[in-house]
């Protein structure tokens, strides 16, 4: 599943992404639709290149989220991931 | 938008061959790999090839079958949505036309169908952009066999379409009733995606 | 820890203040900011380059600097043969010359002095940059908790902030280094010569048992053996913090 060639992460997507949000998206919690396994949206595989944003869960590989913008717009689909959760920045961890 | 002095970036400056560029796109001598997921590494023993309409199998090919078919070579441009456009591509494999004819259809059941690929990604495209040379399923680039990062052991070839019609790791034609939007067409890129027209996102021309 | 005022996130044009050649394919640029609310160690900043015709590319790097308010930042950028972007940020980019920064980003590899857990530091390559930043918000700070690196280059002239880092280490106060040199040391070398591996970690990184925060960055292939090994020494993912870069050492 360790594919050195090409992928970063979610850290890579603060910019392009963050823009549409007004927290810090990286540290949401994204609950993989597959596996159910919990990471950090900075901790997500991130593919798509200048397609678009795609990122994979870190256990099992597959997408729990695709973001575009285009016309001025984000579009998001979250299908790949069961539950998204954000715990405000006061926590330290 | 300020400009940065000094930056070119890695295009080619654009040839007097304008009216091979689709409107928007700039002229590469790379070949810049794009993925939505990790490299797929199938080796060709593990390999096939199914056409398939709902839950039916229409045909199938393993790797020797599918070499054993009728080859095509053809030369063509190619023009990614990313706006790089790389000329005279050399590719051989199998034209859908012939893939069609050996599977024993002398028509195809439906008039759309569904790319599926290791890994998950899929495109959908019409039948009348794969039939009539449009569209081969390649195997070789530039006369050697094309490298997992580029797709292999093969992936679609639509050319006349944006690149992301050309699905990598490609592994089974799905016969479908109705024009469906694959992985990239359902996050908004064009349903049919004409470079000519300029069909980049859904609302384009 | 304070998340990134919305105003500041939009593009501004940042100048080149200073160049610093760190090795012979390394190169720092420091840049004054316009308008700045200072960062957190661990977050980057995005910058983007426009040619005459419109084509634009861009390219995340992470901050180099101590965390702090101050307007004036850096960034390491590692040279790659055939990138578009590194080659001309580290051959053509002049002191005084400007180019749109969009920044601070990033929340979730961040560190900050006030957590006072055992600091871990992993770096692959040029993976050692937002560490560094970590590094040198550590030395500001009055409490400053015990941390370790672990820093792996391929060989000696490509150690990134190499005398810095032996400074640091000079200071005695907490702070120590394990160096491995993957491709060839020289002959004096005391380090470690080998890949990093779960025995390696086992020798030098912080015990599960100390609850430390780990920071692991360079190549994904490198990030992800060493996150998976420290799950097998018995730390919590919650506490393996990761930042993988793509093969050109950007993260995008």
């Amino acid at each position: 599943m360790i594919d050195d060639a090409r992928s970063s992460d979610g850290n890579a997507v603060a910019g392009p992404l963050g823009r549409f949000f007004a927290f810090d998206v990286t540290r949401m919690i994204v609950t993989c639709g597959t596996c159910d396994a919990e990471s950090p949206l900075g901790a997500l595989r991130l593919y798509g290149d200048q397609m678009g944003i795609v990122l994979r869960c870190v256990h099992c590989g597959e997408v729990n989220l695709r973001a575009l913008e285009f016309n001025g717009a984000l579009s998001l689909d979250a299908r790949g991931s069961t539950r998204i959760t954000f715990r405000p920045p006061s926590d330290l961890l | 938008m300020p400009i940065t002095r000094g930056f070119k970036g890695k295009r080619s400056d654009a040839d007097a061959a304008h009216d091979r560029i689709p409107p928007g796109q700039y002229v590469t001598r790379d070949f810049p790999v794009l993925t939505a997921g990790p490299t797929q590494r199938t080796p060709v023993e593990n390999w096939s090839l199914a056409l398939q309409r709902g839950g039916q199998m229409l045909a199938h090919w393993s790797w020797e079958q599918f070499e054993g078919l009728q080859q095509t070579e053809r030369t063509t441009d190619i023009h990614c949505v990313t706006k790089w456009t790389k000329f005279d591509t050399r590719w051989r494999g199998v034209t859908i036309d012939d893939l069609l004819k050996a599977a024993g259809l002398s028509a195809p059941p439906t008039q759309f169908v569904m790319a599926h690929c290791d890994g998950g990604y899929t495109t959908n495209l019409l039948i009348a952009d794969l039939l009539d040379g449009k569209a081969m399923i390649a195997t070789h680039y530039d006369n050697l066999p094309i490298p997992v990062t580029h797709g292999g052991p093969a992936r679609l070839l639509v050319p006349h379409l944006y690149f992301w019609k050309s699905a990598k790791w490609v592994r089974r034609l799905e016969f479908i009733e109705a024009n469906t939007p694959g992985f990239w067409e359902s996050m908004g890129y064009h349903i049919h995606g004409d470079p000519w027209r300029e069909q980049r996102y859904t609302g384009d021309a | 820890m304070p998340d990134a005022s919305p105003l500041f996130r939009g593009w501004q044009l940042a100048t080149v203040a200073a160049i610093r050649d760190e090795t012979p394919s390394v190169r720092t640029i420091a840049f004054s900011l316009p308008q700045w609310t200072g960062h957190l160690a661990g977050q980057h900043v995005d910058v983007r380059l426009t040619t005459d015709d419109g084509y634009q590319a861009e390219r995340s790097y992470s901050i180099a600097s101590a965390s702090g308010s101050i307007a004036l930042i850096e960034i390491t950028v590692e040279r790659i043969a055939d990138g578009e972007v590194s080659p001309f940020l580290t051959e053509h980019l002049a002191l005084g010359d400007t180019i749109e920064l969009r920044g601070p980003l990033g929340g979730y590899f961040t560190w900050s002095p006030e957590i006072p857990a055992p600091l871990m530091l992993i770096a692959g390559g040029s993976g050692i940059v937002p560490l560094m930043s970590m590094l040198r918000t550590r030395t500001k700070a009055v409490d400053r908790p015990p941390a370790r690196l672990l820093y792996s280059s391929r060989n000696f002239d490509e150690i990134i902030y190499r005398s810095e880092l032996d400074r640091l280490v000079a200071t005695k106060d907490g702070f120590s280094i394990a160096k491995v040199l993957t491709r060839g040391a020289p002959a004096n070398w005391s380090g470690e010569t080998r890949r990093v591996d779960g025995e390696m970690l086992a020798k030098y990184a912080f015990p599960a048992a100390e609850a430390p925060h780990n920071f692991v960055c360079g190549p994904t292939s490198f990030v992800e053996t060493v996150a998976d090994r420290l799950v097998t020494l018995g730390h919590q993912e919650t506490v393996i913090k990761t930042e993988r870069f793509g093969p050109t050492g950007e993260k995008r």
